[in-house]
């Protein structure tokens, strides 16, 4: 056993400096989308930073014992190959007690974030969007308003209601980090709460066909006066 | 050679102008399905099916084809030369759809348009996809897996020749098709072919449909054959605790080909039957339900990853301890966690389409289905480290990849968590982000495991060795390059961009340069891959039966093996790892 002597130091130390560096990194890249423009992309921003996490310890520990291995395991090391099948059984054990633990706990926490991210189904304000081959119509039934981009007011609950004419798309804006589908025949609900007042970026989602590269389109939040004023005026 | 011609020509002829011919009698799409129907079986009977069958009538012994070159060419029902075939084929469909992927990632190294067409690149992209998926789908498992399944556990042949016959054979007509398909109408649907889309626009999308649910077929059938052989096939003392882990994921895989492919061939079927007999399965209209097929479609695609999968943890579980000089690690639990991920894979395809449009509620048990598979997945690593702790490493080109396995596949499976997860996943369906996620466990896994298994077993095939040489420059150019096609991808998918697009926002121009250079370095490193084999092919040193001192049953025999596998059936005692006692 005076190989784990060794080793359990190594690789701990390795794994750590592994994942220092990585961390620092995956922080200085900062993946997510810069804009948090909702109470969702809050929650899915912690959510995703609280996977990332888990995933760069399990990679660091795994590459570290891939790397001790690989330098301290070689053919040219001049002893035989050792083996035991004693320790086999607790190694084995131990390995799905943990990642039990670790699949159980992630998939907790994804519920309860999830319970979370679908908040409740009550809207101050109803958008409808009609999805066609390659553009979006917006209309705010309440207003008889069909601006030409997305307009929610800052704070207020929105519920966006989907249909499509032809194929299937879908409703994206990375800065909310929400995402729905559109499909014909039916309507499908999305709910968010914007905090940020700003204009970003609707992207389709569901391949679409054509030009499915250029159906793109803009949500504008602003604050709920200035909602007001412009979709009962004609200023949209 | 002149079997496969006239074959050739007798489905062209008939597929086309049959075609043609019949659409002004039926509807057009109709015809096409007929035709297409008889010229696939035209083509079967001519290239020697018909041969075999009316043997098989009379009672005759089908006999093996010539033991120059042109048996590759020929109709056989020997499994080493159907082996053979498959890797052939497969290889032609990797360069297609990896020229596919060149094209796109010349489009895409700047942004704005450069050379395509929104309708080209939808196109383009779509063939890789398609074609990629038949190339992991073969590339083990038909290949690989029909020329060392029977020698692995001491078998004279698959347990249905004929049947395996026909499942190669009719995949070549079906990539012609999938080639044709590119002739009419753009094929922008990817090769998921979700409908409504699927069922709009040109007949292009009838011949890829058709195509697709050809390689189905043959896919069920491999699987039939596969499990039937591994099952009742063994050699005398083989027992299942004896059989070598590849045989093991053979089985496990076969078990999924069999069970879901069906389900896939049936939704393409609908698809077909909307198109050619104005059904209305999946149009909201007549109505049907467009989300039907995704649910259908994944049933079987999700497991269609693990048919993919399950035979690269073979293979390289099955090259460890033989560079490891050690016995497999955790061989049971091994084996049974390739079980549980069969049973598994099932349960899971709803995280396909947490944003599809169903019920919020059932997206939490797919979530946690979902992340159970992790265990069985962890159990490989479990089982790969610890064969190698404590071992003799030898670092070979076969091992090479295998470590380069570990490594990406690792990744692949870290960043599948995401995409399980449904908070984040909403986020990031539909983005660059899965697409990285998916290479890396299609390619760092299925892709990286066939080099490796291919540098293993390419001196039993041919006889001869590869150049080891070559080999590293092979990994090191492919892995090199694709770290740098797909570890920008996942920023750029995080960021938000969506996949599927022939252009993106101006702010990501450099990680997508860097994609594309990445892409052009892999290129290279399969270029040195090909000439590794040609140069072995002309000048390779002769291979020794046992070149890498392993001790399953496929190295007692000579490399390349006699006709018949092994003169005597083989007797087997102990388990195929006994290393390390010297």
């Amino acid at each position: 056993m005076s190989d784990w002597k060794r080793a359990v130091p190594t690789i701990g130390a390795l794994a750590a400096v592994l994942t220092f560096l990585l961390n620092r990194l995956l922080e200085a890249v900062h993946l997510m989308p810069l804009a948090v423009a909702s109470r969702e992309a809050a929650i899915v921003d912690s959510a995703f930073a609280a996977v990332l996490r888990i995933d760069v310890l399990v990679f660091s520990v795994v590459i570290a014992a891939l790397v001790y291995i690989v330098a301290f395991f070689r053919a040219d090391s001049g002893e035989g190959a050792r083996f035991t099948h004693s320790p086999g059984r607790l190694v084995e054990t131990v390995w799905l007690a943990f990642s039990c633990v670790l699949t159980f706990g992630l998939a907790a926490y994804g519920s309860e974030e999830f319970l979370a991210l679908r908040g409740d189904r009550r809207a101050d304000v109803d958008v409808q969007v009609k999805a066609v081959q390659w553009s979006w119509d917006f209309s705010y039934p309440a207003y008889g308003a069909t601006p030409a981009t997305m307009i929610l007011p800052r704070g207020k609950r929105a519920r966006i209601s989907l249909s499509s004419d032809d194929v299937l798309h879908a409703l994206s804006i990375p800065a909310f980090r929400l995402k729905q589908d559109a499909l014909p025949g039916r309507v499908t609900t999305l709910y968010v709460t914007p905090l940020l007042v700003g204009r970003y970026e609707i992207v389709c989602a569901e391949l679409c066909g054509l030009d499915h590269t250029a159906m793109s389109s803009t949500v504008e939040v602003v604050e709920p006066e200035e909602f007001e004023a412009r979709l009962k005026g004609d200023t949209w | 050679m002149s079997d496969l011609l006239r074959a050739l020509a007798a489905f062209a002829v008939l597929t086309a102008g049959g075609g043609w011919a019949l659409g002004f009698l039926v509807p057009l799409e109709a015809g096409i399905t007929s035709a297409y129907l008889a010229g696939l079986l035209a083509f079967l009977w001519l290239a020697g099916g018909g041969r075999a069958m009316l043997d098989w009538v009379d009672g005759a012994h089908t006999e093996h084809a010539a033991a120059d070159w042109t048996r590759f060419v020929r109709f056989t029902l020997d499994h080493k030369v159907i082996g053979v075939q498959y890797l052939a084929v497969s290889m032609v469909v990797l360069v297609v759809a990896g020229l596919m992927a060149l094209i796109m990632r010349a489009e895409l190294a700047a942004p704005g348009l450069q050379f395509l067409s929104h309708d080209r690149y939808n196109s383009v992209m779509t063939m890789h996809g398609i074609g990629m998926i038949v190339v992991a789908l073969t590339a083990i498992v038909g290949g690989l897996g029909n020329y060392v399944v029977p020698l692995t556990i001491g078998a004279r042949d698959m347990a249905f020749p004929r049947l395996n016959a026909l499942s190669f054979w009719i995949l070549p007509p079906a990539v012609l098709l999938l080639l044709a398909a590119l002739a009419n109408g753009s094929m922008d649907t990817g090769w998921r072919a979700y409908p409504p889309l699927a069922v709009r626009g040109d007949w292009g999308k009838l011949l890829f449909l058709l195509a697709f649910i050809t390689a189905g077929f043959s896919s069920i059938f491999g699987g039939v054959n596969t499990l039937t052989t591994v099952w009742t096939m063994r050699a005398k003392g083989m027992t299942l605790r004896r059989m070598p882990i590849f045989a093991w994921s053979m089985l496990a895989a076969g078990i999924i080909m069999v069970m879901a492919t069906s389900v896939v061939a049936a939704s393409l079927i609908m698809t077909v039957s909307d198109r050619a007999l104005g059904t209305a399965f999946f149009d909201a209209a007549g109505g049907g339900t467009a989300l039907l097929y995704q649910h259908l479609f994944w049933f079987y695609s999700h497991p269609a990853v693990y048919i993919m999968i399950l035979p690269a943890f073979g293979v390289i579980l099955e090259i460890l301890p033989v560079f490891s000089r050690k016995p497999l690690f955790g061989y049971g639990l091994a084996a049974g966690s390739f079980l549980g991920i069969v049973v598994l894979s099932f349960l899971v395809w709803a995280h396909h389409i947490f944003t599809s449009g169903m019920w919020d509620f059932l997206k939490i048990p797919f979530m946690i289905l979902t992340e159970l598979i992790s265990i069985p997945t962890g159990v490989v690593f479990l089982c790969a480290l610890g064969t190698m702790w404590a071992g003799k490493l030898r670092l070979r080109a076969p091992m090479l990849w295998t470590l380069g396995f570990l490594v990406h596949f690792l990744v692949g499976g870290l960043t599948g968590i995401f995409l399980a997860d449904v908070p984040t996943d909403i986020h990031l369906h539909n983005t660059l982000f899965v697409t990285a996620h998916f290479h890396f466990t299609i390619v760092g896994g299925t892709i990286f495991a066939f080099f490796a298994g291919f540098y293993y077993w390419f001196p039993k095939i041919s006889g001869r060795m590869l150049g080891e040489g070559l080999a590293k420059a092979h990994f090191w150019l492919f892995a090199l390059g694709f770290n740098a096609v797909f570890l920008p991808l996942f920023y750029v998918g995080a960021r938000g961009v969506p996949r599927h697009t022939a252009d993106y926002p101006p702010e990501f121009a450099v990680p997508q340069l860097v994609a594309s250079v990445g892409a052009f370095a892999a290129a290279f490193g399969v270029l040195a891959f090909f000439v590794n084999i040609w140069r072995s092919a002309r000048s390779g040193p002769a291979a020794a039966a046992d070149p890498w001192q392993a001790k399953t049953l496929e190295w007692t025999v000579s490399s390349p093996p006699p006709p018949e596998n092994f003169a005597r059936e083989p007797e087997v005692s102990e388990t195929p790892y006994s290393y390390g006692e010297a």
